[in-house]
């Protein structure tokens, strides 16, 4: 049917433009990228170098890191602290918006602790924490977990909230009982909304990660931050944040294709 | 041989809310159904149609009176009884074949019948080689499609459709009309089908039910005996003198004709 063809022409359009347009968009970026960078250093080319290093200084402190600091297993142990506290937010954060969404008597007991702690500075309660767990792993692991559960529960949740209520009908015009509805609809519904969750919640767990070795134990990553600040020397307090930066990216980036996957149809939540 | 379907409607009223003032949208409505005839039921807006056939799939409880099919009364939705929806109502998230397959999971039907079922049915409405696009990628009559034959998987005895080419472009909509009736020769159902439209009502029913604003009751009833098939006659068909009275009087009961 000419009809049939006619969509195809518009698609194949369309996806050229779509390529053209995020073509366009990376060259943005990158551009971006390079004028901060210049910025940075005409301005520490105006300022004494131990406040306001240049790049090539934070560069050469990185490489110092590398070679006497041991930064990579240092990043490495990091990294061990943010999967885990991280898997346990994402398990925990998932099934408890889930779970909130479905009932209302959950929803009604939960809710005002999820979006108190939600917004509490979690940073602020550390000293609890300390005195609670100690200055160990496990502490750190339950920071990480902190700053990222929430956020995860918080979207997991609204997906539940806002399954369409004509496709709930459809399904039940077919018969359906709640479980296949759960599994078939509100699930499927709530995909996009808990990899958003995800998204944002592994840089908020990348910012408990280092709040957590700068002030529960000296360890990793944090510790390389401590000692490089106790003696003045800001370019290895800078290239450390950078490493941590550039993670973070890479991370978001990983779940984002993770969730590109998973989702294969358009929805109308940017994941 | 199985028995096809009729429909019973007795005194059927609705309302919807509670206390002082609750919206009073069906007034003790009376009709049946016969079994394998093409029903319209037509009605302005917010007329409360939509809540009808709602009740007809058991999605929505009346009030008050009854309502059977086959003999056994309506209390929730079943499996001989299948609704096309007006906004389609597909599942963003599964491909055509998946959504057609809806009705056969959720009865149970092993994947390999799902399968075979569904892919008849794509033949069937034209859509062969859209089995593993998604709706998104669909346009509006493509969507509508998937949605009859989504409710025609599970083979029912009662097909009803609330007015399913209604968002539709001009065009799009008149083709689908004319596949509706071309399908339906072919696998005859009883349908009840609610529009606003009434060309669309006189061209497809066998009987036209006329509603009145809320609270609604039935205002008048004609039939309409165009001989079938009439899919591959439409234009005969509406250019009729036949076609002209029937959608007169229609207006006139609706109070849709401008005074002389």
């Amino acid at each position: 049917m000419s009809y049939e063809n006619s969509y195809l022409d518009i698609g194949r359009v369309s996806s050229v433009l779509e390529r053209l347009r995020s073509a366009t968009g990376v060259v943005i970026q990158v551009l971006s990228l390079l004028a901060g960078l210049i910025a940075w250093e005409l301005y520490a080319s105006t300022r004494p170098g131990y406040l306001f290093p240049n790049l090539g200084s934070i560069y050469a402190a990185f490489l110092e890191q590398m070679r006497e600091y041991a930064l990579l297993s240092a990043l490495g142990h990091s990294l061990i602290t943010l999967a885990v506290g991280f898997l346990l937010a994402a398990i925990v954060g998932v099934s408890v918006g889930i779970a909130m969404g479905l009932n209302e008597y959950l929803e009604a007991l939960l809710n005002p602790y999820i979006n108190a702690l939600y917004v509490a500075p979690i940073a602020a309660l550390i000293p609890v924490l300390i005195l609670v767990g100690g200055p160990s792993f496990e502490t750190r692991v339950f920071i990480v977990f902190l700053f990222a559960v929430f956020e995860i529960a918080i979207d997991a949740y609204e997906g539940v909230k806002t399954t369409p209520d004509d496709v709930l009908e459809v399904a039940r015009s077919f018969g359906a009982d709640r479980w296949f509805i759960v599994r078939n609809v509100i699930i499927p519904h709530d995909l996009p909304y808990i990899v958003a969750g995800l998204r944002l919640g592994i840089g908020r767990a990348l910012k408990g990660m280092i709040i957590g070795e700068l002030l529960i134990e000296f360890s990793n990553l944090g510790a390389i931050i401590r000692l490089w600040e106790n003696d003045f020397r800001i370019a290895g307090v800078l290239s450390v944040v950078v490493l941590v930066m550039i993670v973070g990216a890479v991370l978001i980036n990983g779940v984002k294709l993770l969730g590109a996957r998973l989702i294969p149809w358009r929805t109308e939540v940017d994941a | 041989m199985t028995m096809g379907s009729n429909i019973t409607v007795e005194n059927v009223s609705k309302y919807y809310g509670e206390g002082e003032a609750p919206v009073h949208v069906l007034d003790s409505i009376d009709f049946s159904v016969d079994e394998r005839e093409f029903l319209v039921v037509l009605g302005p807006s917010g007329c409360g149609k939509t809540t009808l056939l709602k009740m007809l799939d058991g999605l929505v409880e009346p009030s008050s009176g009854r309502i059977t099919v086959d003999g056994s009364p309506v209390t929730e939705p079943r499996g001989d009884v299948a609704l096309v929806f007006q906004n389609f109502g597909l599942f963003p998230w599964r491909t055509v074949r998946r959504n057609i397959t809806l009705g056969l999971e959720i009865q149970g039907v092993t994947k390999e019948q799902r399968r075979r079922r569904a892919d008849e049915l794509i033949e069937l409405v034209g859509l062969s080689g859209f089995e593993e696009n998604y709706p998104s990628e669909l346009s509006g009559g493509m969507q509508q499609r998937v949605g009859l034959a989504r409710a025609l998987a599970v083979d029912p005895e009662v097909l009803l459709m609330d007015e399913p080419f209604g968002a539709l472009d001009a065009q799009t909509k008149d083709q689908l009309q004319t596949e509706l009736l071309q399908l339906w020769g072919e696998r005859r159902k009883t349908a009840v089908f609610i529009t606003h439209d009434i060309s669309e009502a006189v061209f497809l029913a066998d009987r036209i039910l006329v509603m009145s604003p809320k609270p609604s009751e039935i205002l008048y009833e004609t039939d309409v005996d165009f001989e079938r098939p009439r899919w591959n006659r439409r234009v005969e068909i509406e250019r009729s003198d036949r076609f002209a009275r029937i959608e007169r009087e229609i207006r006139e009961q609706l109070n849709l004709l401008p005074a002389e």
